[in-house]
């Protein structure tokens, strides 16, 4: 009882005289423990089969080719040859806002499975100018 | 500058991991759109006086210019509590004490409203008609309807708003929606634009004078609850001077996104920041979600499910609920061809099996949800996706690993946010490629 985050107000600096509480209180004080612009992440794309890359060279990218994030119609990975290779999931949409930040996301092909249903999962890194 | 007014709660959101979350709502949401973007602006609200001490230190580390009190809410302690924040369905608002309240206006206060440049009103649990009392025809007025006004006929506004704001959550927009032509004939002398939100399916901006309408998408993505998010939208798109409406539209949906990603308030100021550094065409490039409510009739969902009497119809039900919440149609084939019973004859097989099957080919999706290995189930994803009709495999419970099942289905969803971010997203692409 009474330990909950219901005991007092804190999204916002300055409550109670700007202290955090304590860090095992995962919803409370005015920030999150991350920022997620900084964060390396891995996933599969979407829509490959009816992107440019496989449109236009009927293939996919193979494991371990060089891959850039860039923001176009969605955010989209694109390969080596400049090509569209798939969209990133809309979980993802946030790094709209970390890109005009001045994060840059690269990264490799991770998995490359082509056939009926081509499979391209990739694993991407921040860095920051 | 801008006087925003409305009520100010203690929101408490029950259903928050790892822990309930409790922070101030009502209008103090719409502020903190405009700290993140470091607008000035004012707060006149009601509020019981218990709160006066919180309010007074969340809107200075808010740096709200002023917080002017235009009465006191008596009997009620303005309380939300919320089962459930995502809008995954009905959100179950539970307000504490809401058939007892009582507020007590202070006239004095109420008089300086009529100095402000611009008015943007939250309607709430006070009397609307006795704000627009106190305002004149050369301010700009902007309300959103929200719950509180369960009819137009409750509105007397005697001049023209700049901006109506109607959500298809509102008791308003529940009560009175026919059609999207109807329903804007209703407001045509009270409003000059009117916004309709339409949750995940984006946002319809008409405008009287050109008789323009204009599809706004929304951004989706993981969100961690959607309290607040539609005030949010409402007040950036009329606070960014210098930007056309359809313009700050785009940018109060990105913000909008933003808002119900976190409810940590320094982590939504810096992405506030970071979003506002790209160009305005850079963000209307991007393609978001447009479903209107009435296309969503023509979303006809077949239920694929071991959805008989003697299993558990939590999840099934659940679905029901949420997706008609939406406005979308779900199809659940043995509650409307009925239940094989036990040795049934082949007669009787084969026509369930016929009314089945041309139930599914009426459908436009398929969501499969699967408890335990239900052949029937099975065999019914093998279908739709041999049909190319879109297929959603539901599976919280990660019981799915045969590769068929994993690999065939378009997409597997494994929480019920995800699931309806991904039937809206399916069924945007399709309007927008003229397939429904």
């Amino acid at each position: 009882m009474g330990s909950s985050g219901t005991g007092r107000l804190t999204d916002y600096s300055g409550f109670f005289g700007g202290q955090k509480p304590s860090p095992s209180k995962g919803m409370q004080g005015p920030s999150g423990p991350i920022d997620r612009c900084a964060l390396a992440f891995s996933t599969e794309l979407e829509d490959v089969l009816t992107s440019e890359y496989y449109t236009k060279l009927k293939t996919i990218p193979a494991k371990g080719e060089h891959i850039t994030i860039a923001i176009k119609y969605r955010i989209v990975v694109i390969a080596n040859n400049g090509l569209v290779v798939g969209n990133l999931p809309t979980r993802y949409n946030y790094l709209y806002e970390c890109i005009n930040d001045g994060f840059v996301y690269q990264g490799v092909v991770e998995e490359s499975e082509a056939g009926i249903l081509p499979l391209v999962i990739v694993a991407v890194t921040p860095s920051k100018s | 500058m801008i006087c925003l007014i409305g009520d100010i709660l203690t929101d408490v959101n029950l259903s928050a991991q790892p822990e309930p979350k409790m922070r101030l709502g009502g209008i103090i949401h719409a502020a903190r759109a405009l700290w993140a973007m470091d607008i000035d602006y004012t707060v006149a609200y009601f509020a019981p006086s218990y709160m006066e001490e919180h309010i007074s230190n969340c809107l200075k580390q808010y740096n709200c210019k002023e917080g002017i009190r235009l009465g006191e809410v008596v009997n009620n302690p303005y309380v939300m509590l919320f089962k459930e924040a995502k809008e995954i369905g009905d959100q179950g608002y539970e307000f504490l004490y809401r058939d007892t309240i009582n507020i007590k206006y202070y006239e004095d206060h109420l008089s300086r409203l009529s100095s402000f440049d611009e008015i943007f009103i939250i309607s709430g649990s006070y009397n609307i008609n006795t704000i627009f009392k106190h305002l004149n025809s050369t301010q700009r007025i902007y309300l959103d309807c929200a719950n509180d006004i369960e009819s137009s006929e409750h509105l007397c506004n005697s001049f023209p708003l700049e901006i109506l704001f109607i959500s298809t959550s509102s008791s308003i927009f529940r009560n009175e929606y026919s059609t999207f032509s109807e329903f804007c004939e209703i407001f045509r002398t009270r409003t000059k634009n009117l916004i309709i939100k339409e949750n995940r399916g984006g946002s319809i901006w008409y405008e009287y004078s050109t008789l323009s309408k204009t599809e706004i998408p929304c951004y989706l993505s993981e969100i961690s609850h959607s309290v607040g998010v539609g005030d949010v939208f409402d007040v950036v798109s009329i606070a960014l001077h210098g930007e056309s409406l359809e313009n700050s539209l785009y940018r109060a949906s990105w913000i909008a996104k933003i808002y119900a990603e976190t409810t940590f308030v320094d982590d939504f100021k810096r992405n506030v920041k970071r979003s506002l550094k790209g160009d305005v065409m850079s963000l209307k490039s991007l393609d978001g979600c447009i479903l209107p409510w009435e296309i969503r009739q023509k979303c006809h969902i077949y239920l694929a499910a071991p959805d008989f009497n003697h299993v558990d119809s939590f999840s099934f039900d659940h679905l029901e609920e949420c997706l008609s919440y939406h406005n979308f149609v779900l199809h659940r084939p043995i509650k409307e061809n009925g239940q094989l019973p036990l040795r049934a004859d082949k007669a009787k097989s084969r026509e369930l099996f016929n009314k089945d099957m041309e139930l599914l080919g009426r459908c436009n999706m398929v969501i499969a949800m699967l408890p335990f290995n239900d052949p029937g189930t099975l065999i019914e994803i093998g279908i739709a996706c041999e049909r190319r009709i879109p297929t959603i495999l539901f599976d919280s419970d990660k019981q799915a690993y045969n590769c068929m099942l994993t690999e065939l289905p378009d997409k597997i969803c494994t929480d019920w946010d995800e699931l309806i971010c991904e039937i809206f997203s399916t069924y945007s692409k399709m309007y927008k490629n003229g397939v429904i």
